[in-house]
């Protein structure tokens, strides 16, 4: 008896424990100390996706990003020049543990989502909300410079990788749009 | 539906029932309990006046707890200062008020004697008003009820100075848990919007409240501070009179100033005294519609007139005193709700 409350007392929840981890491994909370890493655990949200659910829409009002604990996410963009309504979805990305998403609408006034997010099976997300960026740099403005950074510099990659890919397509077209010297002659 | 789906639905019902369980039972239990409403109100008012000072402490490297018990000690130490510096104060001013009252009586039924016989004179003998018994014994019936109601009324603010306390040393500590295990029961579905409704609503009473009791200690004071230069009595009650009232839009500056009008009214009857009273008065209004109103409240609150006066009218039905001082700011969260809502219904950006 006293050994099985010896074992248990100690024995963290192996939900808090994926929990801690997910949240340490994530590029925007990795320069945190573990204290902090604490603080930031009070403050997100654990939600729980059946497979198939919508986290969100594309064009709804985001409020903040996800995590993704457990299980898969479905990215997907509408096309509306499809005339195949069952087409009008084109596939992104899937996301998997670890991964995060809708982080710009941390940092956006009004920010309409960009694109669809569906849970794939079951899935764990935690939610980390405007509300609760904002209750942190109020809380502990140490802490908040640090994941403000730390998302300033994803966007950042994020810009700069749109921005390569915007000119590489651009590049693409140019050359489509050249006629080839096979077709001169 | 597959055996997961009704796990996840079962577990939703329960989350449901509990949660609405939880809710009906303190809601039962706020209006059931004596004082309970009125010391979760004073709480509430209290938490979101230190949680500024809470959060800036914990900004400095202060655990919360720490922060919480440290500004709950302070807090808890100046009211006790207070109420030992004030009382006696108050007790005395109290009790000359209650002997001065039937001369105060006197004082109104003159005003009424005299304004009802301007107006049988004006009226050239078609109307013929005698109301000074009426109103003689209405406020003779009022001031004995006031006097006997007076030592319930200080036994029940000592319930609520001691409830009050505690209610907001919990709200302050597990405030943010309980929100937290609340919107767990929102549906996915709903999630984002509740969140940010929850954060929006709570942000705006929380600079309303701040903004609100600021205006009132300004104007009391200022009422205080005027009615004190002038050696009217009772110069203390009269200002906590005031700032209380102003608390209540459009009625409250105006029944706030009634009691020391009639003193002073009492005291030398139509004149300079009675003018400058009346100036005192006017002018906390003015500071506080110059410079207060536009710079704080307005900012905060931002409700059409008639919206104001329909919720104040509505709480006082409600609720009395205690439902015209919340009706704005329940009003201002339906509004933020309702706004909120339809953004996200009819995809409107704002």
């Amino acid at each position: 008896m006293v050994n099985y409350i010896w074992e248990n007392i100690f024995r963290r929840n192996p939900k808090d424990a994926e929990v801690d981890t997910v949240l340490a491994e994530n590029y925007i909370f990795k320069a945190l100390s573990k204290a902090e890493l604490l603080f930031v655990k009070s403050l997100v949200h654990y939600r729980i996706y059946k497979p198939g659910e919508s986290i969100f829409r594309q064009g709804e009002l985001g409020v903040g990003m996800y995590i993704v604990v457990r299980g898969n996410v479905n990215i997907t963009v509408e096309d509306l020049s499809a005339k195949d309504e069952l087409m009008q979805d084109v596939f992104v990305t899937r996301l998997t543990r670890g991964d995060f998403f809708g982080e710009i609408a941390l940092v956006e006034q009004t920010g309409r989502r960009t694109a669809t997010a569906t849970a794939a099976d079951e899935t764990i997300l935690l939610g980390f909300f405007k509300p609760d960026l904002a209750e942190i740099i109020e809380r502990n403005p140490r802490t908040g410079v640090k994941i403000l950074t730390r998302l300033g510099e994803v966007l950042g990659r994020r810009l700069k990788e749109t921005a390569e890919r915007f000119t590489e397509v651009k590049r693409e077209l140019r050359e489509l749009a050249q006629p080839s010297p096979d077709d001169k002659t | 539906m597959t055996k997961l789906e009704s796990r996840w639905r079962r577990q939703h019902w329960i989350q449901f029932t509990v949660f609405i369980s939880i809710l009906l039972f303190a809601t039962i239990a706020l209006f059931v309990i004596d004082n309970l409403l009125l010391s979760f109100v004073v709480a509430v008012v209290c938490s979101y006046i230190v949680s500024p000072v809470i959060s800036y402490l914990e900004g400095h490297g202060f655990s919360r707890i720490v922060a919480i018990i440290g500004v709950f000690v302070v807090f808890n130490v100046l009211l006790v200062l207070s109420i030992w510096a004030l009382s006696p104060i108050v007790v005395k001013q109290l009790s000359a008020l209650k002997e001065s009252l039937p001369q105060y009586v006197d004082a109104t039924v003159k005003v009424f004697n005299s304004a009802t016989a301007m107006l049988n004179s004006n009226s050239g003998g078609v109307f013929h008003f005698d109301v000074s018994d009426q109103v003689k014994d209405w406020l003779t019936s009022k001031s004995t009820q006031i006097a006997t109601s007076l030592p319930g009324f200080l036994s029940s603010s000592a319930s609520v100075l001691v409830l009050s306390p505690l209610l907001v040393f919990f709200i302050l500590k597990d405030g943010h848990s309980i929100s937290r295990q609340i919107l767990r029961v929102v549906p996915n579905s709903l999630f984002e919007l509740t969140l940010s409704l929850q954060s929006q609503i709570s942000d705006q009473i929380g600079q309303f409240i701040r903004a609100r009791l600021l205006e009132s200690a300004i104007v009391g004071a200022v009422v205080f501070i005027g009615l004190w230069i002038m050696g009217i009595p009772f110069s203390f009650l009269l200002a906590v009179i005031a700032g209380v009232a102003n608390l209540i839009p459009y009625i409250g500056p105006i029944v706030g100033a009634v009691p020391g009008c009639v003193i002073a009214f009492a005291d030398t009857g139509f004149g300079g005294q009675l003018i400058l009273v009346g100036v005192v008065y006017a002018l906390g209004q003015l500071i506080d519609m110059i410079f207060i109103i536009p710079l704080l409240v307005a900012r905060i609150v931002d409700l059409h007139p008639v919206s104001v006066i329909l919720s104040v009218i509505l709480g006082a039905k409600i609720l009395g005193v205690l439902g015209m001082l919340i009706s704005i700011p329940v009003a201002s969260s339906l509004k933020v709700i309702l706004v909120n809502v339809y953004r996200h219904l009819t995809d409107d950006v704002v």
